[in-house]
């Protein structure tokens, strides 16, 4: 009775969310429970096999993916039917890039803007830059790790490998970046050290557009006397004012310092001094950058290792050399998910936080967990880097007592400022130890120790199993279900992530077609369609390259469209926080959104004579070509096959709509009905949900 | 030690029960689970139970940064006079000389018929202002960032650990007639700041999204708008009425999508106008937000809306306070121009000076010693200023500041709060009704009372601290 009334409760104001009844496995209503308990009710292949694929690729199921499914003569049957299917949409490239997103999310490598990158490479210079292609190298920053993985699955390795790797899908400008921050070192106390400028120090960095002669090749070629003399044409009318005429020479002097040297690659100028007068920064012109915005689209795997015997570190200017290397020589070593640039800007420290905000989102990415206090696991005594004033005291020892020793491994290798330590000799000696929910490691002696410490914790393979059940079901798996367990086991024996997506998404616990502990616990959840599975959608259905503008590399947003799409429910994670934000409700922002989005691409894609490159097109200009449009908009866009039971009326409406639309007083065009008619169709709740 | 898979997952993230996980998986507060028969009476109650004409739209800034805000507020150069005992010379505080940021210097001001010293951008607030302004001295008793959430609900004080902003908009809606009872957050800068309405994650909207995600646009196709509407309410019908068989959660779903359709149409588009001089690129400024919050409010969306104005942010490293002067005279000049640009009426009736409250909640505030904080502050748990601008509240300075909670560590040997004595305001290091650890719940607990919500309904949805009746314009 207590689950009855439950029930009641949570779907009364909850309203999306509902508790289940017992339920059985064949489908049908249990209409004999007590009062008040949601029945189950099981969803029909029609409903799972598109709520799977439109999860893993944004594409709408077809009728013989759905008949496949159908033909099972049983539960299992079917289960396996749909496994097999989601086999075959791995390969698909939909299927690449919805991963690369829950990955990147996942590791929590998004989230990072450009100003977020000033804590890692701090010079009171402006960071990074801010050139246009700035914003190119920062969503190099997220994706990389997220690649990184991809390519590791695609290798046939086990994800846990992921957690230890040092090597990384990079682009040349992420080689340049990872170069560039080994040579511009800052210490716990916020100091630089700019070791390019102490390995120069008799050397100055002349910018010209005078001397057209002077190669790249020469530029960059530390043999060569005109090391470090870049030509950049049109100096003075890419600054036409300046502070004084001093800082208008045709052959100028900088300090060679590492961000000189970077900002030029980018075609921008770094502040100059000049006899007393502060000349301006260039933001950059990308004629003068060395990287094309091809380079910010190749990626390949790069081994990132120190330089060994009389090897000297990789040259972070010299971009063609980082275009065909396969091995960056840095001093700074960079394992696994925890060590990135965007791991590392999106949890800045302090030496008041001293590391232990990294610690934690390190814990909750790797397992799951976050440090609250609830951790009975004892370091045993003496721990290292345990705050003595915090180390008494109910309110403080429960957590500095896992984290101040763990934070340590990351103080041993990383300054505050995510680069070297070299300021506390005392935490260099002393590379922390591992203690987190029931393992303390004090065998722990480099930076990579930490990811093997992660990926053999006992709770690291249900971690990932319930971020795949968030990705799936807006919600959490119930992490005591039967179901739950298998599929955990069974990710256990080889850490396949391919085999663990089959599983998981195959499985009743997220196709709710059959009642499962985690349906009888949590209930059904059916979501708004957030903005990154909105937008793949109709990118994978439309096939438009990015209809949201959610991709600065690529080009093909639409007008208007990017807007709105910053303000759609998105999936995000908070600091300190174990389970992601995932708004799920149907707000009126998000209706009025999607509704202005749909009619955005109507009026892109219907009855015009330059649609974007390759998208679907539709067009009014007969009636056979208004019936095939709206065959599409129910069958593609919506994602209903013809014998789906909702088919026939939804292409009834759609058609009713198209009708009173040109019958309307205003007496629209049959261009603006058939638009008219799109947009009810992509607002529909079929395209607005997940799970319908 | 040996840990089981099963103790690791109960000790961790599921607890011992499944009363976390469920809570984690509904978004329900564990209390709601429970206690779910006390729940559902509570919450089903959407009829207007105060006197309306009391009732404010609210708008709240918060940080989950633990901007130092506080550090400047009257009440950290002395106390008005009330006698606390605290040697203010030892809170350290930026200068115009120090920081390069003009009109940081102290200024006084009159809170209540008292002049009590503050940073400069205080007095640019009108006398107007000041006449119905109350400055609460708090803890939020947390010193890590991660506790916003948990700050936002009162540190478990609300009933169902329902976010503040929450309980208030659920009173409020009803009374003013908004088109939804969700706060609405448009100054989260991240999601550590999102807001939750009954447990469920309320995405977050920029300023510079809600035009273009409100706006209808004008063309031929939204003179066809209502056709639209009617054939997605046939679909809503279609899959309501078991034609095809649809499970209790897809049916809630859609009549949910349907709601939000008929609020969408609810939007006066004139206001949008409104939005027009919100920037087009770059970040969210202050200016943004403003203008945000006021359309929202014109046009009746939401009886809260959570901003978010930079007061120096998380500044530990922070030399001559640099940062926190320019982001003092920065946010308090967003606090003046959200006052002023308030238009004189809604809908010809009433002043909507009279009708919007402004209010502030950081994760915690930061620590004042002058001896240790040269070049920068650090987290304090043990005080926090939280402000109320209304016509329902009464001009003064509530609380003070004084040694730290001797209980509490972060601020030990800083300064924390003092107790308050509720019927007088006034701080005191020994006497009060309220201690220290209450006084995040008194002051919500005053904010109710303040935006017209009654005492009965203050009391259930806050199950601590006591109503500051010293802050109220009508106790």
């Amino acid at each position: 009775m207590r689950r009855a009334v439950l029930a009641t409760l949570i779907a009364t104001v909850v309203g999306s969310a509902c508790y289940l009844g017992g339920g059985d496995n064949n489908g049908q209503d249990d209409s004999g429970m007590d009062g008040g308990v949601l029945p189950f009710t099981a969803d029909t292949p029609f409903v799972y096999v598109s709520k799977v694929k439109n999860l893993l690729t944004g594409l709408p199921p077809n009728q013989a993916e759905i008949d496949a499914v159908l033909a099972g003569q049983d539960d299992a049957s079917r289960q396996a039917a749909l496994a097999t299917l989601i086999q075959g949409w791995q390969a698909q490239g939909q299927y690449t890039a919805k991963m690369q997103k829950f990955f990147e999310l996942a590791f929590q490598q998004t989230q990072i803007s450009v100003s977020d990158l000033a804590s890692v490479v701090p010079n009171g210079n402006g960071g990074v830059g801010s050139s246009a292609q700035i914003n190119l190298l920062v969503q190099n920053i997220r994706e990389m790790f997220a690649r990184t993985v991809l390519e590791l699955i695609a290798e046939g390795k086990p994800l846990a490998d992921a957690f230890t790797t040092d090597t990384f899908m990079m682009t040349p400008p992420l080689l340049e970046l990872y170069g560039f921050m080994d040579q511009n070192q800052v210490d716990d106390n916020a100091k630089v050290t700019d070791r390019f400028k102490n390995a120069h120090p008799t050397l100055t960095v002349t910018v010209q557009d005078t001397d057209p002669s002077v190669t790249y090749a020469q530029t960059v070629d530390s043999t060569s006397p005109k090391f470090m003399n870049w030509y950049f044409p049109g100096l003075n009318t890419a600054q036409p004012t300046q502070p004084s005429p001093l800082c208008q020479a045709d052959t100028r002097a900088y300090p060679a310092t590492a961000h000189a040297v970077h900002y030029l690659m980018y075609g921008s100028l770094d502040a100059l001094t000049v006899t007393g007068v502060t000349c301006n920064s260039f933001t950059g012109a990308n004629v003068s950058s060395v990287f094309t915005n091809a380079d910010f689209a190749t990626w390949k795997m790069v081994k990132i290792r120190k330089p060994a015997g009389s090897e000297t570190v990789t040259p972070f200017y010299d971009a063609n050399a980082l275009r065909s290397l396969t091995e960056l020589l840095v001093d700074t070593p960079r394992v696994g998910f925890y060590t990135t640039p965007a791991f590392a800007s999106n949890w800045p420290t302090n030496t008041s936080n001293q590391m232990r905000v990294t610690i934690n989102q390190t814990f909750i990415v790797g397992l799951g967990a976050q440090v609250d206090g609830t951790d009975p696991t004892d370091p045993g005594a003496n721990p290292p880097g345990l705050d003595q004033t915090h180390a008494v005291g109910v309110d403080c020892v429960g957590c500095h007592r896992i984290l101040d020793p763990s934070r340590a491994i990351l103080e041993a290798t990383y300054s505050y400022g995510y680069g070297l330590q070299t300021v506390d000799s005392g935490l260099t000696t002393q590379p922390g130890w591992f203690v987190f929910n029931g393992i303390v490691d004090k065998s722990v002696s480099k930076i990579g120790d930490l990811g093997a410490a992660l990926a053999n914790h006992v709770m690291y393979p249900a971690a990932w199993v319930q971020k795949l059940c968030f990705y799936a079901n807006s919600q959490a798996c119930d992490p005591t279900d039967p179901e739950f367990l298998r599929i955990v086991e069974n990710f256990k024996s080889g850490g396949q992530w391919p085999q663990l997506v089959q599983d998981l998404f195959s499985s009743p616990i997220v196709t709710n077609a059959v009642s499962t502990q985690t349906g009888q616990n949590m209930g059904e959840l059916v979501s708004v369609s957030r903005r990154d599975h909105l937008c793949s959608l109709l990118n994978a259905r439309l096939n438009l390259v990015d209809s949201c503008g959610l991709d600065v590399v690529k080009t093909g947003s639409l007008s208007g469209i990017p807007q709105i799409a910053s303000g759609l429910p998105s999936d995000g994670y908070g600091r300190g926080a174990s389970v992601p934000v995932l708004p799920a409700q149907p707000t009126l922002f998000f209706r009025a959104g999607i509704e202005n989005i749909c009619e955005d691409v109507a009026l892109e894609i219907i009855d015009v004579t330059t649609p974007p490159p390759g998208a679907v097109t539709y067009s009014s200009s007969t009636p056979a070509k208004v019936e095939a449009a709206i065959g599409s908009f129910v069958g593609n866009l919506m994602g209903l096959v013809p014998t789906d039971p909702a088919a026939l009326e939804m292409t009834a409406l759609l058609r009713q709509h198209y009708a009173a639309v040109l019958a309307d007083p205003a007496k629209p065009k049959p261009t603006d009905a058939l638009r008219s008619t799109f947009i009810v169709a992509c607002s529909s709740p079929r395209v607005a949900g997940i799970g319908l | 030690m040996k840990l089981t898979r099963r103790d690791a997952l109960f000790a961790t993230l599921f607890g011992g029960s499944m009363i976390g996980l469920r809570s984690i998986a509904t978004g329900l507060p564990v209390k709601f689970l429970l206690d779910p028969g006390k729940a559902l009476a509570d919450l089903k109650d959407a009829q207007c139970s105060i006197d309306a004409s009391l009732a404010q739209f609210v708008v709240l800034n918060t940080s989950g940064n633990g901007d130092p805000f506080g550090c400047n507020a009257p009440g950290t150069y002395d106390d008005g006079g009330a006698g606390t005992g605290t040697d203010y010379s030892k809170l350290v505080h930026p200068s115009d000389a120090q920081s390069g940021v003009v009109g940081i210097n102290k200024q006084t001001i009159s809170l209540g018929g008292k002049n009590y010293g503050a940073a400069g951008p205080w007095s640019t607030l009108t006398p107007a202002t000041l006449s119905r302004m109350s400055v609460c001295h708090l803890m939020t008793n947390t010193p890590v960032h991660p506790k916003e959430p948990q700050v936002l609900q009162l540190m478990g004080a609300t009933q169902y650990q329902e976010m503040f902003p929450s309980v208030i908009a659920k009173s409020l809606a009803p009374c003013l007639g908004t088109l939804q009872a969700q706060p609405i957050s448009i100054g989260a800068s991240s999601p550590s700041e999102a807001l939750t309405f009954g447990g469920q994650a309320l995405p977050t909207i920029p300023p510079r999204a809600l035009k273009a995600t409100l706006t209808n646009p004008v063309n031929t196709l939204s003179t066809v708008q209502h056709l639209r509407d009617d054939t997605l309410q046939k679909m809503h019908d279609f899959y309501a009425s078991g034609a095809v068989k649809v499970s209790a959660a897809q049916k809630q779903y859609v009549d949910a999508y349907i709601t939000s359709q008929q609020q969408v149409r609810n939007i006066d588009q004139n206001t949008l106008a409104m939005l027009n001089s919100i920037g087009g690129t770059g970040s969210t400024t202050n200016s943004d937000q403003v203008t945000a919050a006021i359309a929202l409010i014109l046009m009746g969306v939401s009886p809260v809306i959570a901003v978010h104005f930079p007061f120096g942010g998380d500044n530990h490293a922070d030399t001559n306070f640099a940062a926190e002067a320019a982001q003092t005279v920065s946010g308090m000049a967003a606090m003046v121009d959200l006052l002023s640009r308030l238009p004189k009426s809604v809908n010809g009736v009433a002043e909507l000076t009279d009708k919007v409250t402004f209010i502030n909640l950081n994760v915690f505030g930061r620590t004042m010693d002058a001896a240790k904080n040269t070049a920068g502050r650090n987290h304090n748990q043990d005080h926090q200023v939280s402000m109320m601008i209304g016509a329902g509240f009464k001009s003064g300075v509530v609380g003070g500041v004084g040694p730290s909670n001797k209980t509490l560590k972060q601020g030990a040997n800083d300064w924390g709060c003092l107790k308050i004595d509720s019927g007088s305001g006034v701080g005191n290091p020994a006497s009060g009704d309220i201690d220290p650890v209450d006084t995040l719940a008194s002051w919500a607990k005053t904010v109710m009372r303040g935006v017209g919500i009654d005492q009965a309904t203050t009391d259930a949805q806050i199950g601590s601290g006591k109503v500051i009746t010293a802050a109220l314009a009508k106790p």
